[in-house]
């Protein structure tokens, strides 16, 4: 008997100035660990984002999935300053969200880690992403996996060396495809199990938790109080 | 009388109570009379370059997390769940902004706010939710990060006293700041922890304890230059901070040839220097230093490296040891390869030096089971002299005064020399000294 407890995503239109996009989402109601945006290659929502709005909700984050815009957009893109602006609207600001974006949208995730200072963003795709154009500030945490370093792997890692703010690179030699994707052969599970437990412990590390309304009172009440002590000078 | 320390003058003669190594009461005094009252060692900014990033060891037994914070502060709390006491953080180093406790999941920002309880409607509203606990104080000079847990402890900078300047000696060798290599050497020492203090500033015990590595200089050079030895002095530095300090010899008296490329990149540095510093300074910079800032912080410059060691006793014959290498980040890679390759030949863990050095203080340690015929042990050496050598022992008596001071509340006066050579009283010609760096 499978025991694994699983939600189905709700599937609904979000519209904005450029268009609409499909959206997947699992809402936990209540206050969530925090909340994430999941960006799928084209075609892949439906097979993305039940497993990934899941995941996600284990570790108790309310999380939304969508297709990113088509490879080659400017930037975050539109589609993705939309889905950004739909959690901000649903009282997230930047520090509690935390992005996931698997095949071209892990080009969208880094957009969208050197435009916005969000809690922390994950890129999964095959080989490392080029920086992106312009070479623009790193503004939120970034973690890239990828199953081989490819062509854009020396001029990220340049890029990412002058960076302030926090980056990792993880690679998994022999692995193809996404490393997200379990394959079976050459470590591709191992690449997967790991990936996933990376993502999570990237996003923990970093995403603000939401506070709870007691602790947001509390807060509220002792805003000018800083921990016990102390400074030497 | 202290007994403990045996200051005869007239002799003169300098003695330790070997009780001080073994006995489980001495260690007790020292952690309440010591290491609850100075300031004491946590690291150096240099090892937290980026925002939220952190390192967590042990200062004074507890266990601390070296946080740099999102803001870009650094901060130095105690690793322990407020709530039950779990360690908050169990690995060696990392980058985090929050730190969730995995024991029930309580959480806090690195700047020591809580920011989530799991079911915190069972504590209610008028909870008080407490943050990360920290040291009374947190403070640094030039990078290098002190803790004390005394809220009425002097302020670092006078705490620091003479020793101010031979760190300045050390960190003016960078034009744009020097760095801790990343990276650590973590090592035991089944031995007292005042052993590996003595022997940080002993140069009395070089030749003889570390012949192999000397003739391997030899092979490598051709010669030691005559007299290298001793153009040096032993000197009080006050608070129980001392130095060991030597002349420069050449392109210094330890560590393999430099390439020529090397060479001319090290003579360029230190033409840079010589206009920004002067003469005076950079001569001294050019010379070497093992220095002690009472009580457990080691910084030795051989000129072909720089190391910082941290000393932290667990039992009365038991110690662990923290060092890193210090670096001019502008140097070339090959050059910084050159550095590497000196200090791992000489302090590295399968090096010539630090291995022979552990060696002597176990047996010395090892030793001290024969307390009770041979309770005593002398570092009278250079008592006598109008001004102390690097082989002469000051640099270790001036450590046990101030340990006998504050163990037993006995103050010996101070030992009257000649005022060093001017060599060693060369200042800065500006007061533009490179701040560590930092984010």
């Amino acid at each position: 008997m499978d025991t694994v407890i699983r939600i189905r995503p709700e599937v609904s239109k979000l519209r904005y100035a450029a268009g609409a996009v499909s959206i997947a989402e699992i809402d936990l109601g209540g206050t969530p660990r925090g909340a994430a945006l999941v960006l799928c290659d084209t075609g892949q929502l439906e097979a993305v984002a039940a497993d990934v709005l899941n995941g996600l909700a284990e570790h108790g984050y309310s999380a939304i999935a969508a297709e990113a815009d088509p490879a080659g957009t400017a930037g975050p893109g539109p589609r993705a300053a939309a889905l950004i602006d739909h959690l901000r609207a649903r009282g997230r600001p930047d520090q509690q969200i935390g992005v996931l974006g698997y095949g071209s949208g892990a080009a969208t995730a880094l957009a969208i880690a050197a435009e916005v200072a969000v809690g922390a963003v994950v890129s999964l795709a095959a080989a490392a992403l080029p920086p992106p154009p312009g070479a623009p500030i790193l503004r939120a945490p970034w973690l890239g996996l990828f199953s081989r370093p490819g062509e854009h792997a020396p001029a990220l890692r340049t890029w990412l060396a002058g960076q302030a703010v926090y980056s990792r690179v993880v690679t998994y030699p022999g692995t193809t495809g996404s490393p997200s994707r379990s394959t079976g052969r050459h470590g591709g599970h191992a690449a997967a199990f790991d990936s996933w437990q990376r993502s999570i412990e990237w996003l923990n590390l970093r995403v603000e938790p939401c506070p709870t309304p007691l602790a947001r009172s509390w807060a509220v009440r002792h805003a000018d109080r800083s921990p016990a002590r102390r400074k030497g000078n | 009388m202290s007994e403990y320390v045996l200051d005869d003058r007239e002799m003169p003669r300098f003695r330790i109570n070997r009780k001080t190594m073994t006995d489980p009461a001495v260690l007790e005094l020292e952690r309440r009379r010591i290491f609850e009252k100075t300031w004491l060692y946590l690291g150096h900014e240099t090892e937290l370059p980026k925002r939220n990033d952190f390192v967590t060891r042990s200062v004074a037994g507890r266990p601390m997390i070296f946080f740099r914070d999102g803001a870009g502060k650094i901060q130095a709390w105690l690793n322990s769940c407020p709530h039950r006491g779990a360690m908050l953080c169990r690995e060696k180093q990392g980058n985090a902004r929050f730190m969730t406790c995995f024991y029930h999941g309580w959480a806090f920002s690195n700047a020591g706010k809580m920011v989530s309880m799991p079911g915190d409607e069972s504590y209610g509203p008028d909870f008080d939710r407490p943050g990360l606990a920290g040291p009374a104080k947190v403070d640094s000079y030039r990078g290098f990060v002190f803790v004390s847990f005394d809220p009425d402890v002097e302020d670092l900078v006078d705490y620091l006293a003479g020793a101010r300047e031979y760190i300045d000696l050390v960190m003016d060798q960078s034009e744009i700041g020097m760095r801790v290599v990343p990276g650590t050497h973590e090592y035991s020492v089944k031995a007292n922890w005042k052993l590996l203090v003595e022997n940080s500033v002993d140069g009395y015990h070089a030749v003889t304890t570390h012949q192999r590595y000397f003739e391997m200089i030899v092979a490598a050079r051709g010669e030691i230059p005559a007299g290298a030895l001793s153009r040096s002095a032993g000197i009080d530095l006050g608070n129980g901070h001392a130095v060991a300090a030597s002349e420069p010899v050449g392109e210094g008296l330890l560590g393999r040839p430099l390439s020529e490329a090397g060479k001319a990149e090290r003579a360029a540095r230190l033409a840079r220097l010589r206009e920004r510093h002067g003469d005076a300074w950079v001569d001294r910079m050019d010379g070497s230093r093992n220095l002690v800032v009472f009580p457990n912080l080691i910084l030795i410059d051989l000129v072909m490296g720089v190391l910082i060691r941290k000393i932290d006793p667990i039992t009365p014959d038991y110690m662990e040891v923290t060092a890193w290498e210090l670096v001019p980040p502008e140097d070339s890679a090959e050059l910084t390869r050159q550095r590497l390759d000196d200090y791992l030949t000489f302090w590295g863990p399968g090096g010539l030096a630090t291995p022979d050095d552990v060696e002597a203080l176990e047996t010395c340690q090892r030793a001290f089971r024969g307390n009770q015929e041979l309770p005593w042990s002398d570092i009278s050496r250079g008592m006598n002299k109008s001004t102390p050598s690097s082989s002469d022992e000051l640099q270790m008596r001036v450590f046990w005064r101030r340990w006998n001071e504050l163990v037993t509340g006995e103050k010996l006066p101070a030992e009257v020399h000649e005022p060093p050579a001017a060599f060693y009283r060369g200042r800065p010609s500006s007061a533009d000294s490179v701040p560590a760096a930092a984010e």
